[in-house]
């Protein structure tokens, strides 16, 4: 048990460096403003620095080869190649998310602002980590409450303190729900040690209880529904992202999905091509499948709909973020479901592009675009001069050409159209729902395909008033330097991942192979 | 290497003037000088397609045969990695009841979506003159475009480089990029230097083509997945390597009818074939000069050529049952029916956009014919097309740079006032109109000689266009170039003849025009190969043809 401990701490290296940054944070942060309550002039400044030195040191440690795990897969953590990608995606989202939040703070708050965030993005890692249902709700847990704290920090007058009441109470809400379906599933494996409920299930022993399975599984998905934002658990997403600050709205867009998805692709697995030819075969995964393909198509229909009729840009984000989960519910439900299987098995299995590299891929483009959306709105609003609305984008291109153009670059990605990493995520998502072989996969593609389409409309307005529309005003406007910053690294990003996507697809392709 | 520098160079120059700015002069000779560049690469292109095509005709009697499609240059790189074909790796073939010997015999190719870039006869036509039509753009645009010029040189270069791409694309998903890329240059073009209701324009040629490409996105999708299924090729993307696999492994009728339906949707809209045409005319219309031009002349290409290069050679069941009718008929209503609208209207722009689509028409009338003589046709057409009613829009252009009017009713007599234009006008309505030693006639009539020997019925409706085309263009000529003089009031200053930049827009177009109307057989020898190959697909349509061509053949020597 000891060694268990030990080997488990150096797997968690990176994590640990970014949850004692935070501690520090926490420490430190209050002795550096006076008791009359003044601030050192750049406080914020130093704060961001400091972050993005942890956020560079826990890169550093996770490219350092992992320490070899023991084979009795018992151990409190798993390293696969699923743990290095959500590594590299909360490194990259973090130093974003960053930059968005470097002047969104007040100085005197940017201490605890900045702490939350490493939490939070030591937890998103965590959840990955997790081979063990205690751990892994502890780590949505990690996820969740510092989120609260941010999400309070960030803004605090009257529409920011609902939007962040509103989010606490649904999201515990959405906590106890996983926790009470994980309690099920603990109840009929005997075991809360992931790998040993996998494989539980793969030897037929849990045939006689399908019905507290199917409880734990239902209450688990609609508890990760919430996360992210998922029709019809995503009524609160709205009023949060328009309620809240930009960074906050940002955080929200994008973390919470990957603590979701990843959550959901670690409890149900991977069906078994083999073993579902058995008759009475028990996978959580297996079983799951239908219930995620209503899920996704509700989700994209609702979401995308919903987002025609917004003015207010964080509210229409908010609604294309729940149609871009509806995407990625796509490649999940698809990932889950056992694919149809062909007479000549070689042929099959020569023709397959699967659901869950699919997703995988489709979350990291989605959060690089989208932060970079968010980035943009940050790094323009002014108090004074604020963006909320889809007018106060008219006349960028001339009042700011380089963010109008970013913001162009990012929304086509959004869209999916070519020359940006969007169009290969919407393709292999294409490919996979359709490689399915079935109804169930070529349905999904078409519902995908519609919405692509639907979709199109509303980002190519937002583009058409930035770029068609006169301003009011014909000043330039201020740029905020750190998070422009991000937002150019994010259009990069974008750009790159479309002409050079092999090494990411193919890390990929590894995970859970 | 200079199929990779004819996209790059034009994407090059776009990014520099982004990047570093630069006033409207320097803007536009930068856009000059790298439109000129991009010719001469693509003359480049187009000498070395055909050496390549005299080596091949040297070395056989036959021309290369090796699958429906063959690039007669190439240059392809690996993108995107996306499975692994388990391939036997002896000569062992794959048997189902002991799998597990197989399974030790396994090679694992990569499954590659590929940048393949390619070019042959056809493609070699099209970049030429995707390039001849956006130095013609850049020229026109030279004094008319005042606001934010940068920016529209930007987006010129831009949409030439997407064009380009398309056209050099041999692999599916590389061609759907540039297709799909091309919108966004397009989108900004109509949407910003357009006319009145340019944003109504922009947003409705964009969300209505956006919609059916999607729909051929996932066409193209089903159809690679079923290519991967076969497991015969590692690059179940390249056009020529499905082709080749289809060829062994044809597709059910039903299948093949059902990608047809998926694939075209997205360039029935491009062409655009009858019931889908209606963005057409308000982008036309609305778009700036330079942005009708190339509309009209390269990009409405793309819809035709995606069903030359992708539908025809692959679907080849599909297109001989089903697309024959469907689409024949839709070519026919549209020859009539954008004739008629043409007739009607009373815009110059507007009329030239509607005889956009009955011209479209013949090219589609031509290439479902399915015999090398329709097939010829409708690529001369797609160039004939290109030049002439790029022509057309570049004078209406100048004529509306003169009297900021393009209403029949306010304008006549042009003649006496521009003479020099009003030259170049009649000249090029008489190409467009397809009068016999101009370039018009040599498409229409090998389309409709295709469509005669397929379906006479076709053809005869079809050749009512011609006349139509004539009355309509002749019509406009009457009311706004002779006459009596009539301008509108309120122009104020010397309105001047056509001026040496416009005259080197023009006169380029105008003597190509007499060139192929006169001395085509350059441009037939370019794409005989290319047509060739697609014809053999459809060895039922042509039977009846070969017999007459071996009665030929057996008659010669006896009259030796």
């Amino acid at each position: 048990m000891y060694q268990h401990l030990t080997s488990a701490i150096s797997q968690v290296l990176p994590e640990v460096v970014l949850l004692a940054a935070a501690c520090v944070n926490l420490a430190v942060g209050p002795f550096l403003i006076g008791d009359d309550g003044a601030v050192p002039k750049g406080l914020k400044h130093r704060w961001g620095v400091w972050s993005l030195i942890a956020l560079a040191i826990a890169a550093w440690l996770q490219c350092l080869p992992t320490p070899v795990v023991e084979a009795t897969g018992l151990a409190p953590f798993l390293s696969d190649s699923l743990v290095s990608f959500v590594r590299l995606v909360t490194t990259v989202t973090g130093v974003v998310l960053v930059l968005i939040n470097w002047n969104q703070t007040e100085e005197r708050d940017s201490a605890e602002s900045h702490a939350c965030l490493l939490f939070i993005l030591a937890g998103a890692n965590l959840i990955s980590l997790a081979n063990d249902l205690v751990i892994l709700f502890l780590a949505l847990e990690l996820v969740s409450i510092p989120t609260y704290l941010f999400l309070y920090v960030a803004r605090r007058d009257r529409s920011g303190q609902e939007a962040t009441l509103k989010y606490f109470l649904l999201s515990v809400f959405s906590s106890a729900l996983v926790l009470y379906g994980l309690s099920f599933l603990y109840g009929v494996a005997g075991t809360t040690n992931l790998t040993a409920l996998h494989q539980v299930l793969k030897n037929h022993q849990l045939n006689a209880m399908p019905v507290m399975l199917l409880v734990s599984i239902v209450t688990i998905v609609a508890g990760l529904a919430f996360r992210i934002t998922a029709v019809p658990f995503h009524f609160y997403a709205p009023d949060v992202f328009q309620g809240t600050a930009n960074s906050a709205a940002a955080l929200l867009s994008f973390i919470p999905k990957v603590a979701g998805f990843i959550a959901l692709v670690r409890i149900l697995g991977q069906p078994s091509v083999t073993a579902a030819t058995h008759i009475g075969y028990w996978s959580l995964a297996a079983k799951s499948g239908g219930l995620l393909y209503l899920l996704a198509i509700a989700t994209m229909f609702v979401g995308n709909l919903l987002a025609l009729l917004q003015t207010n840009v964080r509210r229409l984000l908010a609604y294309s973020s729940i149609a871009h989960a509806g995407y990625m519910l796509v490649g999940l439900s698809v990932a889950v479901s056992v694919p149809q299987i062909n007479d000549d098995a070689t042929a099959a299995s020569a023709g397959s592009v699967g659901g869950l590299p699919a997703l995988l891929f489709y979350l990291g483009v989605y959060g690089v675009t989208t932060l970079g959306v968010f980035a943009l709105i940050a790094s323009l609003s002014r108090p004074e001069r604020p963006l909320e609305t889809r007018d106060d984008l008219a006349g960028l291109s001339k009042t700011h050409p380089a963010g109008a153009f970013l913001a162009a670059v990012l929304l086509f990605g959004l869209t999916g159209l070519p020359p940006t990493a969007g169009f290969l995520g919407k393709l292999t998502l294409f490919l996979s729902a359709w490689s399915h072989g079935t109804d169930f996969g070529r349905t999904l593609a078409i519902c995908l395909a519609i919405n692509a389409a639907i979709a199109a409309w509303y980002y190519l307005r937002l583009i058409g008033v930035m770029y068609l529309q006169p301003s009011r005003d014909d000043t330039r406007r201020a740029t905020g330097v750190p998070a422009f910053v991000g937002v150019s690294l994010c259009a990069v990003a974008s750009i790159a991942l479309f002409f050079a996507p092999d090494w990411l697809w193919q890390a990929l392709q590894r995970v859970g192979g | 290497m200079l199929l990779l520098s004819i996209i790059l160079l034009p994407l090059l120059a776009a990014i520099l003037l982004a990047l570093l700015g630069g006033g409207r002069s320097v803007a536009r000779w930068v856009a000059l000088l790298t439109a000129i560049g991009t010719l001469l690469v693509s003359l480049g292109i187009a000498s070395q397609v055909t050496a390549v095509r005299e080596a091949h005709a040297m070395a056989t009697t036959d021309g290369p045969v090796d699958g429906p499609v063959q690039p007669k240059l190439e240059w392809r790189r690996t993108w995107m990695t996306l499975g692994h074909l388990n391939q036997p790796s002896g000569a062992v073939l794959v048997d189902n009841e002991s799998r597990e010997v197989i399974a030790k015999g396994i090679s694992e190719t990569p499954i590659r979506l590929e940048f393949y870039l390619g070019a042959d006869g056809i493609s070699a036509l099209m970049l030429a003159l995707t390039a001849i039509l956006t130095v013609s753009a850049v020229l026109i645009s030279w004094e008319s475009i005042q606001d934010r010029a940068t920016e529209f040189y930007i987006c010129l270069l831009a949409l030439e480089a997407g064009m380009l791409g398309a056209f050099v694309a041999f692999d599916l998903i590389l061609f759907y990029v540039f297709f799909e890329f091309t919108l966004i240059p397009l989108f900004f073009l109509v949407g910003i230097w357009g006319g009145v209701q340019r944003q109504f324009a922009a947003y409705r040629f964009f969300i209505y083509t956006l919609a059916g490409s999607v729909i051929t996105l996932l066409g193209l999708v089903a159809l690679v997945l079923k290519v991967m299924e076969t497991g015969l090729t590692a690059t179940p993307f390249s056009i020529p390597d499905i082709a080749a696999a289809l060829k062994t492994h044809p597709l059910s009728e039903q299948w093949q009818i059902g990608l047809l339906l998926a694939l075209s949707a997205g360039f029935v809209i491009k062409v655009p074939l009858f019931p889908f045409h209606t963005w057409l005319p308000l982008a036309h219309t609305e778009a700036p000069t330079a942005g009708s031009v190339l509309l009209a002349g390269v990009l409405l290409k793309l819809g035709s050529y995606g069903f030359l290069r992708i539908c025809l050679p692959l679907l080849p069941d599909a297109v001989a049952g089903f697309g024959v009718p469907v689409y024949a008929t839709m070519a026919v209503i549209g020859i009539v029916y954008g004739a008629l609208g043409a007739l009607a209207q009373s815009d110059i722009k507007k009329l030239v956009a509607y005889s956009s689509v009955s011209h479209l028409g013949f090219c589609m009338l031509g290439m479902f014919a399915l015999n090398s003589e329709g097939i010829t046709g409708a690529v001369m057409q797609m160039v004939n097309h290109g030049l002439s009613t790029g022509a057309l829009f570049l004078l209406v252009g100048m004529v509306y740079d003169r009297y900021h009017t393009r209403e029949l009713s306010e304008l006549g007599g042009l003649a006496t006032r521009l003479p020099l234009l009003s030259v170049c006008m009649v000249f090029i309505c008489l190409a467009s109109a397809g009068l016999p030693g101009l370039n018009g006639f040599v498409g229409e009539l090998l389309s409709l000689i295709g469509m005669f020997k397929a379906n006479p019925i076709y053809a005869a409706i079809g050749a009512t266009g011609v006349v139509l085309g004539a009355w309509y263009l002749l019509d406009m000529l009457r009311r706004a170039f002779f006459g009596p003089l009539k301008e509108p009031a309120s122009v104020h200053g010397p309105i001047l003849d056509i001026n040496m930049r416009e005259a080197l827009a023009v006169v380029p177009l105008m003597i190509l025009c007499l060139w192929i109307g006169v001395f085509p057989k350059p441009l037939l020898d370019t794409i005989e190969d290319d047509v060739r190959v697609i014809v053999k697909m459809y060895p039922q349509q042509n039977a009846a043809k070969t017999e007459v061509a071996k009665r030929a053949n057996d008659e010669i020597p006896k009259d030796e």
